[in-house]
């Protein structure tokens, strides 16, 4: 009769989909050329008043529901003037480069200076042996390890091995520790 | 077949782009100019602190010295923010780290929140950094306090602040200025908190104070780039 009288392709049943009994897009988009083909109403509106009947307006929802969603209740569209409105003031107040915050201690440690590097003896276990290490932390942020040049065990060359006497046991390590914790630390081995 | 030729008039466009391109690219450049200025974008500073604290209550009627909150400034670069346990010593009521009960000035002041929530919970309080100078400039308070350049040279008087505000550029410029005469701003190193020293003397009288105590104190200030951009 015209030339949409084609055969379209049946899609799954509608039931398949979980939507009742609305008709699938193709079914439904396959009746416009009865649409058209009635008498009293002109053909180029056809779409238009298939999509605006209560059938249409489910299967739009139901296919369309993400769309709809966004678009239609306007909420995200003032969100969003609302964060280009921000920015936008934002923009305007902030001639200045980003400020920084400063966060002091609740309770600060006694004799922690702020900006002054704090120094600590402390160890590393290597092959079962304890390796003395004096540890430099700044601001509370270790920075550095050095191994102590007077305890025999290790060199400050490559901290926390030892470079001359390895010793074969925690024994023998305590010993060598025992042996030179005394001497000045500016004494070279 | 006509050639199309523009109009005499079209002439006086010609000019008109000249110059307005040069006056816009003019105005934009003075735009960039004065908007990242020093003297524009930091003088006047002035963020808004998590606890409104008056620096012209405590340091102008109350008279605490500089150092009583500020403790390092005279052992360290930093002038340390101090400890909430420091506004605790007498906004604290029992909030304190053994539970005593010690500062009882406002300790339920809903203005306190903060410090009573930093005191309670051990969090720190984010204060907001007014002098804030870019990341590639060494600056260190001890070595301009122990030489008697005082606070104010710098920080202005705080102790009239309600808020603080930053009221010097601390561009370069402004650093290099002191650092080629600093005898303006040269004291007696046990002077340097009272904050409104020789306010009313003559720029000659202050300067040949200042010139008295440099030399007593061997002021010798260092230009090169790496005494700051080390």
């Amino acid at each position: 009769m015209n030339q949409f009288a084609q055969p379209i392709p049946k899609e799954p049943a509608a039931s398949a989909r979980g939507s009742g009994n609305l008709p699938t897009m193709n079914q439904f988009v396959s009746r416009l050329p009865d649409t058209v083909g009635s008498s009293d109403q002109p053909g180029y509106d056809a779409l238009e008043r298939m999509a605006s009947s209560p059938e249409g307006q489910r299967l739009i929802e139901s296919e369309f529901q993400a769309a709809l969603t966004d678009a239609g209740d306007g909420f995200s569209r003032r969100r969003w003037l609302q964060l280009m409105g921000a920015s936008l003031a934002l923009g305007a107040a902030g001639c200045r480069y980003p400020g920084e915050q400063i966060a002091e201690y609740a309770f600060r440690p006694i004799g922690r200076i702020p900006g002054i590097p704090v120094h600590y003896s402390t160890m590393i276990e290597h092959a079962g042996v304890a390796r003395p290490l004096r540890a430099t932390s700044y601001d509370g942020r270790p920075i550095k390890l050095d191994g102590i040049r007077w305890v025999r065990v290790t060199s400050s060359r490559r901290p926390g091995f030892s470079n001359s006497t390895t010793p074969t046991g925690c024994g023998s390590a305590s010993a060598a520790m025992a042996s030179g914790w005394w001497k000045s630390p500016a004494t070279k081995p | 077949m006509q050639v199309f030729q523009f109009p005499n008039w079209v002439n006086r466009f010609v000019w008109l782009l000249i110059f307005g391109g040069l006056g816009v690219g003019g105005y934009l450049a003075t735009c960039l100019f004065v908007g990242i200025h020093p003297d524009i974008v930091n003088v006047g500073h002035q963020p808004r602190q998590p606890v409104p604290f008056s620096h012209r209550i405590h340091a102008g009627q109350l008279k605490l010295d500089c150092r009583y909150c500020h403790n390092t400034v005279e052992k360290a670069g930093h002038a340390a923010i101090p400890a909430t346990a420091t506004c605790g010593n007498c906004h604290g009521g029992n909030r304190t780290k053994e539970g005593a009960t010690l500062g009882i000035v406002k300790a339920d002041s809903p203005l306190l929140k903060p410090v009573h929530v930093s005191l309670e919970t051990r969090d720190p309080i984010r204060w907001e950094k007014v002098h804030d100078l870019p990341d590639f400039v060494y600056f260190n308070h001890s070595a301009h306090i122990n030489r008697g350049v005082s606070c104010v040279s710098c920080h202005g008087r705080i102790d009239q602040m309600e808020v603080v505000t930053q009221v010097k550029s601390l561009s370069m410029k402004w650093c290099l200025d002191c650092h080629r005469n600093p005898e303006a701003n040269i004291r007696d190193p046990q002077l340097v908190t009272q904050l409104d020293f020789m306010d009313g003397a003559s720029e000659e009288d202050r300067e040949a104070y200042g010139k008295e105590w440099a030399a007593k104190l061997g002021i010798d200030t260092n230009i090169n780039c790496s005494t700051c951009h080390r």
